[in-house]
């Protein structure tokens, strides 16, 4: 395996990559037929055994790669419409990709915060404008379901309801309120920590 | 496919010639004599001389562009869109739309073309169909994009065949490369890839047999196109159109003649789309060795800057506020 890990494997649509078993995971590009995982994709084959006992055969299509949020990632959308029950919202960025067109997002009451969720009140956690983190967890009939109930996701980006011309973002002063550096007037959002950059990486 | 109004557009010269060869059921005849007739049962099975270039246009993800013969069609495929209304078709499956439209010197017949476009793009959907995962895109809607350049025969084989590249080069995900050939009989002569001429001449033939019920001896004899779309990894056939008076056995000899042109088509096409895949890594890694080298550079900056001290470095930017009096 590790001889072949070292060379790239060109594979097309429709070609046989491998049998299925149960250490091994579909991944990207990839799907299941009659005990045998086949490429959908053309691209380069990725083996990934960095997993306990188990490996993720991939394909990788190299140039431009189609991205369509999938259950679990992380999304980035602007909040539309707020209402009692539910936030809409037009996605516009899965993970680090920008995407050509929004799609359109759904945020339900339930899925704002982790604890207490019967007191959420829409109106104290989001407002049009907005910028949220928001990570995707069904496609339904007509918009993808998301939810922020953790503390990395939430509102990043807002400005304050009466001081919105200046468009200065207000800064984070706790986990539930928002300050305009320039009007100090507080409002409530549900805010999102955000890590910098170097310490995800630090994680991993 | 093949024409169904027989209207002649004198005003045309130079796309109408086809139709001038015989405008008379005389001179039909005197074209079929002048045919170079391919045997009665065809040696070589081979498609024509063929090219194919996936990602052609920069604007759109998926390209290509393909000739076959003087066929020559181009295929785009947008980026999925989000199904407006969901009710039309509540399905758990993504929606795919597929339309031709003719370049408007690709053919001499104009007033059939809004037809021919209609049928061509219903026929080019349903060949299409099966190859795409579209459980992977529900309620979203894929819109494949057909130009006509050129029309010598095997227009919707070719569709086919360009459109499959496409949708590789587009990164969406399929089951299976599509390839599609055709072939027809008429006067026990089997022509694979049949031209324009010969497709036209197939349809009058037919047209005339359908006029005169009267038993003359041409219009029982077989005559016939098949159009096969094929995906080899399971040996699934995508697509199979027929149109004419078939006895089985000629079905049956005419489907394999096509499945085997689509296998050697298979070939081309696998030959390409590995080039294409080579050349777009390679492109990748460039791209990444030159983000490498621009990441270093900064890092190399801020280590500079790091040593110098920030105060300084702050120092060295502020510039003086001109509307500042100095004292």
């Amino acid at each position: 395996m590790s001889a072949l890990a070292d060379e790239t494997i060109v594979c097309l649509p429709g070609e046989r990559l491998c049998r299925t078993e149960d250490n091994i995971v579909l991944g990207i590009g990839t799907y299941e037929q009659n005990g045998y995982i086949y490429a959908s994709k053309s691209g380069i084959v990725n083996i990934d055994d960095s997993g306990e006992n188990c490996q993720v055969v991939s394909v990788h299509k190299p140039g431009f790669h189609l991205t369509i949020p999938a259950t679990g990632d992380v999304v980035t959308a602007r909040v539309l419409v707020t209402t009692p029950k539910f936030v809409k919202c037009a996605i516009f960025c899965v993970r680090n990709v920008l995407l050509e067109s929004s799609y359109r997002g759904l945020l339900r009451k339930e899925d704002v915060r982790e604890t207490e969720k019967d007191r959420v009140d829409i109106y104290k956690s989001f407002k049009p404008g907005d910028v949220i983190l928001a990570r995707v967890i069904n496609q339904l009939d007509q918009s993808f379901l998301l939810t922020t109930a953790e503390n990395e996701l939430g509102v990043v980006i807002a400005y304050a309801s009466d001081a919105r011309k200046t468009r200065v973002p207000m800064v984070p002063v706790g986990w539930s309120e928002m300050q305009c550096p320039q009007t100090t007037i507080k409002e409530p959002r549900k805010v999102a920590k955000v890590l910098p950059e170097s310490s995800i990486n630090a994680v991993k | 496919m093949l024409r169904v109004t027989q209207t002649k557009n004198s005003l045309l010269d130079g796309a109408s010639i086809a139709e001038e060869l015989y405008t008379t059921p005389k001179d039909g005849e005197d074209f079929f004599e002048s045919l170079d007739k391919p045997e009665k049962e065809p040696t070589k099975l081979a498609p024509r001389n063929t090219f194919i270039r996936p990602g052609v246009l920069t604007t759109v993800r998926g390209s290509a562009y393909m000739e076959y013969g003087n066929t020559k069609v181009l295929a785009i495929v947008a980026p999925p869109k989000e199904l407006i209304r969901a009710s039309a078709r509540r399905m758990n499956m993504g929606v795919l739309n597929c339309y031709v439209n003719f370049a408007a010197f690709a053919t001499g017949d104009l007033e059939s073309v809004a037809e021919r476009e209609r049928h061509l793009g219903s026929m080019l959907t349903k060949a299409m169909e099966p190859v795409v995962c579209r459980t992977e895109f529900l309620n979203f809607q894929l819109d494949i994009r057909v130009l006509i350049l050129d029309d010598d025969g095997c227009l919707l084989s070719t569709a086919i065949n360009c459109c499959g590249v496409a949708l590789v080069e587009c990164g969406i995900s399929t089951y299976d490369l599509i390839t599609a050939s055709t072939a027809c009989i008429f006067r026990d002569h089997v022509f694979l890839n049949p031209s324009a001429k010969v497709e036209e001449l197939l349809w009058k033939h037919r047209g005339n047999s359908n006029t005169n019920a009267t038993s003359s001896t041409s219009s029982v004899q077989e005559h016939g196109l098949i159009i096969t779309a094929s995906m080899d990894t399971f040996e699934q056939i995508a697509q199979c159109q027929q149109c004419g008076y078939l006895s089985p056995a000629t079905y049956v000899k005419l489907l394999d003649y096509t499945l085997t042109i689509n296998k050697s088509l298979r070939q081309l096409i696998r030959g390409v789309l590995t080039k294409r895949v080579k050349e777009q890594h390679e492109l990748d890694l460039r791209e990444k060795a030159e983000s490498a080298l621009e990441d270093q550079r900064l890092e190399d900056i801020i280590e500079k800057l790091k040593k110098q001290g920030l105060d300084e470095f702050i120092q060295s930017n502020i510039k003086e506020d001109p509307y500042v009096k100095r004292i």
